[in-house]
């Protein structure tokens, strides 16, 4: 046994295994543990270079994930309201969701309010019982007793006789009222809105829950329409949108692989008439991607829908080996000597992953898992044709690919006309063009927006949701970063987040709902003028009959309880009924400042700029700063794969000449952003990172044109009929609805056209040089 | 975020003119239908709050009037003086002095206010949208239809006799606050003028009503 065959026997080996391995996790985990993760979060930067703030942002951004509104609006507010009602009745029979009732969390609220009641006061309150006399305030309490206002007060005669802590709630609760329609004007008459929250049980990014909130809705929505047929839904919400790309990414998975596939075959059939030389190709694309699956769902959990979407752009590349292979192994003199066909396939693997390993450093999770989801799926089909191969092309199969041989004679013929010095002037033009462009100022763009198109109509939707219901400006926040309570409340107290003018609504930070553990010591030294031993609290009780022991255990409860409420056991009581603005993690406090729409910002902007721990949150600013970096490293990343590259091909060839090999990706790179800056409206990130992939797949045609000179035609119609597929898969990713695949499709269209074109232009030139050499070697004496 | 508490603060006065302005149509009323034609209504009222732990209950007294056009005024005499107003087209209010007006700056009044003025303007949709009623004897009970409402608000009893009605609102933790509305009559209209003479030294309340 020769060391080839036995390295082919060891390759089967791994196949085996491996096909074994994808069979145990198929038949192991079943339809239902398939994981398809189509997150459009993991799409995007993560904003914050502190791991604390982000995981804080993280944590509020889940939280905020989970809810939804639907906003039930007519013409009739009577209407209107009924729906809404009828709406929130047939909610709550919902396993996926839950409607948000504004008194849910009430009673843990309350509890916790009138158990810390003594430490709680407004402003106002303690500037009353610093300066009001005695009987003033008993007159205060009087008039509240006996008062209409306070029929339904919120705390017992014997919590809160003053009323004090009731004010202290009412201050602090705000919000608008949910079951009551708003009014606005519309065309001659009005509109009446009701929005209605919800939240979900499970994670919103999640498919499942997607489709299972689609389907609940509709039947509510259905249901209710057929009580009220005049009214309509608004719908607001992350869920909405991710269930939006998700239907997109899937339509296109659906699209793409099929017309993808089906194309490939036709192509396939087309040249060879005959299922056999099928077999090689499809088993490659099928253990690759297989193989891709299980190691991307093993790694991470699940694969994300993006992933899969590239997945099947990647058709186009793993079928190079197959085809490849098949054409030389069917020539008998690379038959004879099989070991440059799989130098050549290993070397092609090497740049190609070369190529892909560049997007995980792109800092984007979608993209990292894109590049093992690549690298594996090559390596699988790699393996499958190097082990498989030469049982599966044991016969000289009839190729009646008289159309490429046609195409291939045209280019030849052009080719001739390119002289080699036309073709590195031609090199050095194009790449003189990009530096000028560069310098000319390519028209980039970092818009964070590109991640997805959403369906205009959702957005609109959302649009007048939050004109309706949201008081706070999106995306716009401040974060204050500390080891404790007091850390934090300083830093509120800094910023002055309460002397907004009388006409702005202040931001909502902690200190809205809860003062400070030193303010609530000061106040409860305030209120022992109330509830201190005979305070005025005993006098006001006095007065109304109520005997001794009654009026002691006030006293008593009083000097019982001095603990100050913490803002963590306050968030936690209100639950859902407040926005997430506290986080305790790893040691540290995060406290979220929302600010109001409308509010001059400056301030705070100038506030955060001059302390560390006051961080100003402009999501969309700060992910295109992070994008705008990420696409700057990955152009650097470009040049530097380019080069590594090419120290790859020198180190294989040892000749300053096979660098022209390089030229050609370099060119196609180079020509493709120059054309999409003409085509595209803009040049993006994820044009650039699609470059990568016209490195890797110009080196693969390259490479075969240098490593088999002994049958070069063999080795163009090869990489002509891979590059045909290849265009074929990344054409149809151009024509994807989801911005960054189109972006990555037109990327490689362009590119590998160009690498094509390249890669036949050089073959002309190798074998012109091989020939010249050849005769120069004739020339030479013996 | 407690909104929804606060609201029902309103419920007692809203319950209050309803059945004033029903004590004024023709006949007994055991539906909703029999809501008031009237449009300007003026009485008096008594009203004893009892709480749980106190021996005795909280009486006061004072005057109402409502106006289909303006709003309502509800004036507590003794044993405070107190003039809450709710507007139709303007936030509630609140004068303790006969002087200063307190504009009770809360989203939660703001739609008392409206949600009381559409009851007292016979809105029976509202009603019937609201609570479920049924009678017993002479007694008519309105029990909350809504979770949110019967969580401070048990129920409402209502009984009517000619030109006075009674209104017991059963409350939470244990409160019950039992209002005697009489003495009502209609006006064939009414402005600030008429309404400083029904509610003689409310006049700043009845210009804020009316203005």
């Amino acid at each position: 046994m020769t060391k080839h065959t036995l390295l082919i026997r060891s390759y089967q080996c791994v196949v085996a295994l491996l096909g074994l391995l994808i069979l145990l996790f198929f038949l192991s985990h079943g339809k239902d543990a398939i994981h398809i993760d189509s997150s459009l979060k993991r799409l995007a930067p993560e904003i914050a270079n502190d791991t604390g703030v982000q995981q804080a942002i993280d944590m509020a951004s889940s939280a905020v994930e989970k809810r939804f509104t639907l906003v039930v609006a007519s013409r009739s507010r009577e209407d209107t309201e009924d729906a809404a009602y009828a709406l929130e009745r047939l909610a709550a029979a919902s396993e996926t969701f839950e409607f948000i009732d504004p008194l849910a969390g009430t009673d843990n609220y309350l509890a916790l309010i009138a158990q810390h009641r003594f430490q709680l006061l407004t402003p106002e309150r303690s500037e009353q019982l610093a300066t009001a006399s005695d009987a003033e305030l008993l007159a205060l309490a009087k008039r509240r007793l006996y008062s209409l206002d306070s029929s339904a007060p919120l705390f017992s005669l014997w919590q809160d006789p003053f009323g004090f802590v009731g004010d202290f709630v009412v201050a602090g609760g705000g919000g608008k009222p949910l079951d009551q329609a708003i009014e606005r004007p519309h065309g001659d008459g009005a509109m009446y809105y009701l929005p209605l929250m919800f939240r979900l049980r499970h994670d919103a990014l999640d498919m499942d829950t997607q489709r299972a909130l689609a389907g609940e809705i509709e039947h509510i929505k259905t249901t209710v329409v057929s009580t009220y047929p005049d009214v309509r839904f608004l719908h607001s919400g992350v869920i909405f949108f991710a269930r939006d790309a998700a239907v997109k990414s899937k339509r296109d998975i659906s699209v793409i692989s099929t017309v993808s596939s089906l194309g490939i075959v036709s192509l396939l059939l087309l040249v060879f008439r005959a299922l056999g030389p099928l077999l090689l190709p499809l088993a490659s694309i099928a253990f690759g991607i297989a193989l891709a699956f299980v190691g991307s769902h093993t790694l991470f959990g699940s694969v994300h829908i993006l992933t899969i979407v590239f997945g099947a752009g990647l058709i186009g590349v793993v079928i190079d080996y197959a085809l490849h292979f098949f054409y030389h192994q069917g020539d008998p003199r690379t038959r004879s000597n099989p070991r440059h066909l799989y130098r050549a396939l290993t070397f092609s693997l090497l740049t190609s992953v070369i190529g892909y390993s560049a997007l995980a450093f792109s800092g984007l999770e979608s993209l990292q898992r894109v590049a093992i989801f690549s690298v594996i799926g090559l390596g699988g089909a790699w393996l499958i044709v190097a082990a498989v191969g030469p049982m599966a092309v044991s016969a000289n199969f009839a190729r009646r690919d008289r159309l490429l041989k046609f195409l291939l004679a045209q280019i030849s013929r052009a080719s001739h006309i390119v002289r080699p010095q036309a073709f590195f002037a031609c090199a050095i033009l194009i790449l003189f063009g990009c530096a000028g462009f560069f310098i000319a100022g390519f028209n980039f763009s970092d818009d964070p927006s590109v991640f997805f198109q959403p369906d205009a109509e959702l957005v609109a939707e959302e649009k007048t949701v939050s004109r309706l219901i949201a008081d706070f400006e999106p995306g716009n926040y401040l974060i204050l970063r500390g080891k404790t309570v007091a850390d934090i409340y300083r830093l509120s107290d800094r910023l002055a987040l309460d002397e907004a003018p009388a006409t702005a609504t202040p931001p909502l930070g902690i200190q809205r709902l809860l003062p400070s553990p030193a303010k609530q010591r000061y106040y409860y030294r305030q209120n022992s003028r109330l509830y201190g031993e005979q305070g005025l609290a005993s006098q006001l009780l006095q007065t109304m009959g109520v005997d001794d022991a009654k009026r002691d255990a006030i006293a008593r409860a009083y000097a019982a309880q001095r603990e100050a409420l913490l803002p963590v056991a306050l968030m936690q009581a209100l639950g859902n009924n407040a926005p997430p603005l506290w986080a305790e993690l790893d040691g540290g406090i995060y406290s979220f400042v929302l600010i109001p729409k409308g509010f001059a910002i400056d301030k705070l902007v100038d506030a955060a700029a001059q302390h560390e721990d006051i961080l100003y949150i402009n999501t969309a600013a700060m992910a295109t700063a992070t994008i705008a970096d990420q696409r700057r490293s990955a152009l650097a990343m470009v040049l530097t794969a380019l080069l590594l590259v090419a120290g790859l091909v020198l180190l294989r060839y040892r000749r300053v000449r096979y660098l022209n090999l390089v030229l050609v990706p370099t060119c196609a790179i180079a020509l493709t952003l120059m054309i999409l800056q003409m085509l595209a409206p803009a040049i993006t990130l994820f044009h650039i990172m699609a470059l990568f992939l016209v490195l890797g797949l110009g080196m693969d045609y390259v490479i075969f044109v240098a490593e088999i000179p002994e049958n070069r035609h063999c080795t163009l119609q090869a990489v002509m009929l891979s590059a045909f597929t290849s265009l074929l898969s990344f054409g149809l990713l151009a024509s994807s609805s989801l911005p960054v695949v189109q972006a990555f499709g037109l990327t490689v269209l362009i590119g590998n056209a160009i690498n094509l074109l390249g890669a036949c232009i050089l073959a002309h030139h190798f074998t012109a040089i091989n020939v010249a050499t050849a005769k120069h070697k004739q020339r030479q004496p013996a | 975020m407690l909104t929804g508490c606060l609201r029902l603060r309103g419920i007692t006065l809203s319950c209050l003119a309803w059945i004033a302005a029903a004590s004024t149509a023709s006949g007994p009323t055991d539906t909703f239908d029999a809501l008031p034609n009237g449009c300007h209504l003026s009485g008096k009222f008594r009203q004893s709050k009892s709480i749980a732990g106190l021996h005795q209950p909280l009486i006061s007294e004072g005057e109402f009037l409502y106006s289909c056009n303006a709003g309502l005024i509800w004036h507590t005499r003794a044993p405070i003086m107190e003039s809450l107003i709710y507007g139709l087209e303007k936030p509630p209010a609140k004068l303790t002095d006969g002087v200063a007006i307190e504009v009770l700056d809360n989203r939660v009044h703001r739609q008392l206010g409206r949600l009381l003025n559409s009851l007292i303007g016979g809105d029976d949709g509202y009603l019937h949208k609201t609570f479920d009623a049924r009678k017993r004897d002479k007694l008519l009970v309105l029990a909350p239809k809504k979770k949110r409402m019967q969580k401070f608000i048990s129920a409402i009893d209502l009984t009517r006799q000619a030109q006075e009605a009674h209104i017991t609102l059963h409350q939470a933790g244990r409160q019950q606050t039992a209002i005697h509305i009489f003495a009502t009559a209609e006006h064939p209209s009414l402005n600030a003028r008429d309404c400083s003479r029904v509610l003689s030294d409310q006049a700043r309340a009845c210009e804020h009503l009316f203005r």
